[in-house]
């Protein structure tokens, strides 16, 4: 495994084990057709389409970003490896849009 | 003078005054208060008519095309559309006795290239004609406020984000620790300078990027929507 391979299944590890929470200033709402969320610091709107959705409200259920991806997995009857790759990414997109927090070992 | 066309959105050089205008309005007596405002300053009243429709006039015998909205409010967006198509050197202008932000904005949208509230009819009408047809917007100065985006606080567009998305005065109060009093006091703050008087309204006015003001409005810190 090469140096930046190793460094990105570290990543992956932390956040598996970490605990994904929606800040205060974030607001969401499900709608019929996607899940609207609102950044109240920058005023700005984010659409989530069905799944995106599903995947927010069970990260914020679960205790941490595996046991959600095991429960999406279940729920879609979809392989967990399929599931994980995606939950990371959308995740990591969140992350970068400062629309959830990363909490690691209770900790942020 | 002779009848000409006149271009709209170029330059001025050239152009001679307008002389020719026809008044589109519902009612008879609207259209001849229009029509005697017009000749007073010296315009020929080339047609009045109750539609676009009737506009039995060529292209390019129209400088200018007056709409009075009282009575065609309901069809503003098709009138305009309308005169475009079958006018498109023409400008354009709307006349009401009085217009919410939102019918302004509206019949701005739709291709009118200026308003008149009927109050000014004597001294704005036909220099906001001269000043349409050498290709300017013109609206009234005290309606800037209400055509330009308003100026919410930073609170006021927390609590508009979060009524657009369907909370509740009390949710909003709740995630905000605000008393549910403030949360109406802002309420009615945003109603006021949205020129709204329902949540639904400002709901449709902020997701409307069209004919409303688009989400970028709720921008707090310089990001858009």
């Amino acid at each position: 495994m090469s140096g930046l391979n190793r460094e990105h299944a570290a990543k992956r590890s932390k956040l598996l084990a970490a605990r994904a929470r929606v800040p205060g200033h974030v607001v969401y709402r499900p709608f019929a057709t996607e899940t609207v969320v609102l950044n109240l610091e920058t005023g700005t709107y984010h659409g989530l389409n069905p799944t995106g959705g599903r995947m927010l409200e069970v990260l914020e259920r679960e205790e941490r970003v595996r046991d959600a991806i095991a429960s999406l997995a279940d729920e879609y009857g979809t392989e967990q490896s399929r599931v994980e790759e995606d939950v990371c990414d959308f995740c990591n997109d969140l992350l970068e849009r400062g629309l959830i927090e990363i909490h690691l070992n209770g900790r942020h | 003078m002779t009848a000409a066309s006149v271009s709209r959105g170029t330059g001025a050089a050239g152009r001679r005054a307008p002389h020719s205008v026809a008044v589109v309005c519902r009612d008879d007596v609207g259209r001849r208060r229009v029509a005697s405002t017009l000749e007073r300053s010296g315009l020929r009243v080339a047609a009045h008519t109750p539609s676009v429709a009737a506009l039995d006039v060529g292209v390019d015998e129209l400088d200018a095309i007056v709409v009075v909205l009282d009575g065609l409010r309901e069809e503003k967006s098709e009138i305009f559309a309308e005169l475009r198509a079958c006018f498109p050197a023409a400008p354009a202008l709307a006349t009401a006795a009085e217009a919410t932000p939102r019918e302004i904005r509206d019949a701005l949208a739709a291709g009118a290239d200026g308003f008149v509230l009927d109050a000014q009819l004597d001294e704005a009408l036909a220099p906001t004609i001269e000043a349409a047809c050498s290709g300017q917007l013109v609206v009234p100065r005290e309606l800037r406020s209400q055509i330009a985006r308003p100026a919410l606080s930073a609170r006021e567009k927390q609590v508009l984000g979060m009524v657009v998305i369907g909370f509740t005065n009390g949710e909003i109060a709740g995630k905000l620790h605000l008393a549910e009093s403030t949360v109406k006091s802002h309420l009615s703050s945003i109603f006021g300078k949205l020129g709204v008087r329902s949540r639904s309204e400002a709901a449709e006015l902020v997701l409307d990027p069209e004919h409303g003001f688009g989400t970028g409005i709720l921008a707090i810190s310089g990001g858009g929507g």
